[in-house]
């Protein structure tokens, strides 16, 4: 057993003490990303276990359930610390009003894992202090087992429930002991989602279901180019339309406002807007790539030095050089951004899924002027997230049209909205070269050249309305410069050990608004990486797994990694016949990932991906099934990037739309995908993005093997095939 | 304000019938989600290409947002996802749980009513047909693996049960 943790008492506090409502206990669960702009600076309790008079044990969390299921993998680590019976635990959203940000696949690595273990021993010393309280007995002889507390020595035995009211009266306690991980019972086993039933009989409730009496409905046309402003456009002439209730300006373009999502729809058609670009900066893919490619030779800032890397250049004569380019990326989660707005003189409230509610507060303060206090978010489901709703400019749009016509507003974007006005996965440039002598890399030098999200969904996020100040700062380059190394993410903490190493990073300025695609760097940098390890892999005549492993500890978790992933693929076996193979590894947000992907190249150069094997180390499990869906949607997810999405900028106009141009992985494209994890008891790492990163060079390094040709640029196209 | 065109119509909707006033060009997705307030179906992309708003027309699935409501004929039935069992309980909705099917659930009512319109076609499918069948209906969060698995599952208790 661990030794007895103390932690601050601020950190619990034990809530109300009514009879009849049980033993509450209230805590903060901390969300320390500064990027989403979260900053504790007082306790707030917002999530609550509620043991109940009748056995239910309720457990409220103010986080967002977005499809990463952390409605059933938060509670099991609650459960498990309370010995809670699991069949008893029921979760439901939390409103108070301190959420934590949903992103950077930290739900339970990063900030969940201790907490809700403290919080879950807590309740259960609290339960057993009032049973022996109850028996006059040591609460040493107690012990629990799934929410029944027994006292072998007299055979006594009492269900949580029975105690709830008494464990409310006592006082929270200055330490517990956690378990010992290997007493665990439900920590680290298969758990059905608790959302399962609600989300296959259209029940779940997505902020796109939301109705409230008198409800309007409203679109926004948005400034394009990116970053216009607006001129005129022919207001009158919209606002007659059939259903057609209001049409104006708004900060962030026209706004029309109907009876129904359907006159919404008719009357936009026949809106024109003029708008005004002036100084456009790298907003077309053409100019954005050409200058990409002029930046390989300027002077960047080194972000990591191993060894003496300019001299190895200098005297290397057999060095190995490529290119790699990745497009934009949408985000294309299944439900539309949309939010319901109400603002009335004294308060507001907005339901809305997003991944930074608190956020979501602060932009309503501002636009409404009213105080917080004033306004109540309801958290929903999300329809997907994948990064694109921790941007909240879309509340900004239902804020502003409620606020002037105050109506209950229900603000929808169209698939064509979402596809066209999003915060995109950065097209980047990856400049690499490399040495390898007697089978070991010699030198390595990877050269990043992308725009910097951080830096640019400041300015789109604020814009015109960033802080005086602020713009200074900004202006000065202080915080862009520090920021940037967001875009060596996954290079400069490669984890493989170079004698001779330099990274560097090059960002520059677009106008294209920037922000963060599932995985975020870590999904351009991991293919660099790992393409230029297989190539580098043949140039030196050694198997490209052999050369991974010479280049790490044989002990380290990468490595184990590795290993069984080679093992369970069969790697450097026979494969079915016209079937190859290609291996890539990555390490992000805490967990290792390894993946073999198995692909076939028809005659007219189409990859087919067959199977997937995929070994990843994400430290401590909590719901291994939640594990496995969240590897296998990442790899789907990546997929569809290297196989068929892009987004593509013509004049500061996004050119795709929908899915039809927009493509992404379908059924009839699906792999096998069987995941191992490797279980230890190290702490847990992230588990919703670091499937993605190894899939797109696993599989460029699969049609390198199937058919010679090497793919430097996504997403995979049969023109690529042709010499 | 131009005149906006209204007609009265008559639905066989989930096994009842329901009237609605409105402008006849709209889709049935708008009906019913903004007029019947049945929000189990889903708007994903209103160009009938990623199969969030599916719906079945006389037990047949179809892409509720490519159907104006005056394409409807007057006996035409309709089901959504609320009335494809009274408990949520049809084989396939079970599977569906039995599996851990959905993630953000978004598009699992359109998937939903796809498995099962296209099972009463084909109650022993192979993974080809089960591809054919479901390769217009997206998921974002990519769980095609446990439809696909769910899909078998469900067709041994269509055909066991």
């Amino acid at each position: 057993m661990d030794s007895p943790k103390s932690f601050s008492r601020r950190d619990f506090l034990k809530l109300g003490s009514v009879v009849g409502s049980g033993l509450v206990i209230g805590f903060h669960f901390p969300f320390g990303n500064k990027l989403m702009g979260a900053e504790v600076k007082e306790f707030k309790p917002n999530t609550f276990i509620s043991v109940l008079p009748d056995n239910r044990i309720i457990i409220s969390v103010a986080k967002a359930e977005m499809g990463q299921g952390i409605w059933t993998s938060l509670p099991m680590i609650i459960a498990e610390e309370m010995e809670a019976d699991w069949s008893n635990v029921e979760i439901v959203q939390s409103n108070e009003p301190d959420f934590f940000g949903t992103g950077g696949s930290s739900s339970i690595s990063r900030f969940g894992w201790k907490k809700m273990r403290e919080a879950g021993a807590i309740a259960k010393h609290m339960l057993v202090k009032a049973a022996s309280l109850k028996w006059e007995v040591s609460d040493k002889e107690c012990e629990v087992k799934k929410s029944i507390i027994y006292h072998k020595p007299s055979g006594k035995s009492i269900s949580f429930g029975l105690l709830a009211d008494q464990a409310s009266k006592l006082k929270i306690p200055r330490k517990v002991t956690l378990k010992d991980p290997n007493n665990y019972t439900i920590i680290g086993y298969d758990k059905l989602r608790t959302d399962s039933f609600i989300k296959t009989n259209g029940t779940a409730s997505y902020s796109m279901d939301i109705d409230i009496a008198g409800m309007v409905y409203a679109m926004v046309e948005r400034p394009s180019p990116f970053g216009a402003k607006y001129i005129s456009s022919n207001l009158k002439e919209v606002k007659v339309k059939p259903g057609i209730i209001d049409v104006f300006e708004t900060p962030r373009g026209v706004a029309i406002v109907g009876k129904n999502t359907w006159s919404v729809i008719q009357a936009r058609k026949s809106l024109k807007v003029k708008w005004d670009k002036k100084k456009p900066v790298n907003n077309d893919s053409d100019i954005y790539q050409a200058h990409m490619l002029s930046l390989i030779s300027e002077k960047a800032k080194a972000v990591r030095k191993e060894g003496s890397p300019k001299k190895v250049l200098k005297d290397t004569k057999d060095l190995f050089e490529a290119k790699y380019h990745l497009p934009f990326q949408t985000h294309a989660a299944m439900e539309p951004l949309n939010c319901v707005v109400d603002v009335k003189n004294d308060s507001c409230e907005i339901w809305v899924g997003t991944q930074n509610a608190n956020n979501a507060i602060d932009r309503a303060h501002k636009i409404t002027g009213l105080d917080k206090k004033k306004i109540k978010l309801n958290l929903t489901f999300l329809g997907g997230g994948f990064g694109r709703k921790s941007f909240n400019d879309w509340i900004d749009e239902g804020l502003y049209i409620s606020h002037k016509i105050k109506k209950p507003t229900k603000l929808i974007w169209l698939r064509e909205d979402d596809t066209k006005h999003g915060f995109y996965r950065p097209s980047s440039l990856h400049h690499m070269v490399g040495a390898i002598h007697e089978k070991k890399i010699h030198l390595w030098k990877h050269k990043v050249i992308s725009p910097d999200v951080v830096g640019q969904q400041m300015v789109y996020q604020y814009g015109a309305s960033l802080p005086g100040i602020a713009k200074g700062i900004m202006s000065l380059g202080i915080i862009k410069g520090k920021m940037s190394e967001i875009i060596t993410e996954g290079a400069k903490k490669i984890n493989y050990d170079f004698p001779n190493m330099l990274i560097e990073m090059k960002p520059f300025e677009t106008d294209v608004p920037l922000g963060f695609w599932r995985a975020v760097y870590d999904s351009q940098n991991a293919f660099a990486n790992e393409c230029f390890i297989d190539e580098l892999s043949y140039e030196g005549g050694i198997d490209p797994v052999k050369l991974r492993l010479k280049h790490l500890d044989p002990s380290s978790r990468s490595a184990i990694v590795i290993k069984k992933a080679a093992k369970l693929s069969g790697w450097g076996k026979k494969t079915k016949a016209g079937h190859s193979q290609g291996f890539a590894y990555h390490h992000s947000f805490g967990s290792h990932v390894a993946e073999v992907a198995e692909i076939s190249v028809s005659k007219s150069n189409k990859v087919k991906v067959h199977k997937v094997t995929c070994v990843v180390d994400c430290g401590q499990t909590v719901n291994p099934m939640t594990i496995r869906a969240q590897m296998q949607g990442a790899i789907v997810y990546g997929l569809g990037a290297t196989l068929k999405s892009e987004i593509t900028v013509q004049n500061g106009k996004v050119n795709q739309s929908n899915y039809d141009d927009y493509e992404v992985l379908r059924m009839n494209e699906m792999p096998q995908i069987d995941v191992h994890i490797i279980i230890n008891n190290e702490d847990p790492g992230g588990v919703g993005e670091p499937g993605l990163p190894p899939i797109a060079p696993a599989v460029t390094n699969a049609v390198f093997a199937a058919t010679g040709k090497r793919i430097r640029k996504l997403p995979i196209s049969p023109k690529d095939f042709k010499a | 304000m131009e005149k906006i065109e209204i007609s009265k119509f008559k639905l066989n909707l989930n096994g009842e019938v329901k009237r609605v006033e409105t402008d006849p060009s709209t889709p049935m997705l708008w009906v019913l989600r903004d007029e019947l307030k049945l929000t189990g179906t889903k708007f994903g992309c209103g160009r009938g290409l990623c199969g969030a708003c599916t719906i079945h027309l006389n037990g047949i699935e179809v892409r509720s947002c490519q159907m104006p409501i005056d394409s409807l004929e007057e006996d035409d039935e309709i089901t959504t996802i609320e009335g494809l069992s009274k408990e949520g309980d049809h084989p396939v909705q079970k599977a569906w749980v039995a599996n851990d099917v959905p993630q953000c659930g978004y598009c699992q009512s359109g998937q939903i009513m796809t498995a099962s319109a296209f099972l009463k076609r084909n109650n022993s499918p192979s993974d080809d047909d089960i591809n054919n069948a479901m390769k217009m209906n997206i998921c974002r969060c990519g769980t095609y693996q446990r439809v696909r698995k769910a899909i078998h599952s469900a067709s041994e208790e269509i055909n066991n049960g």
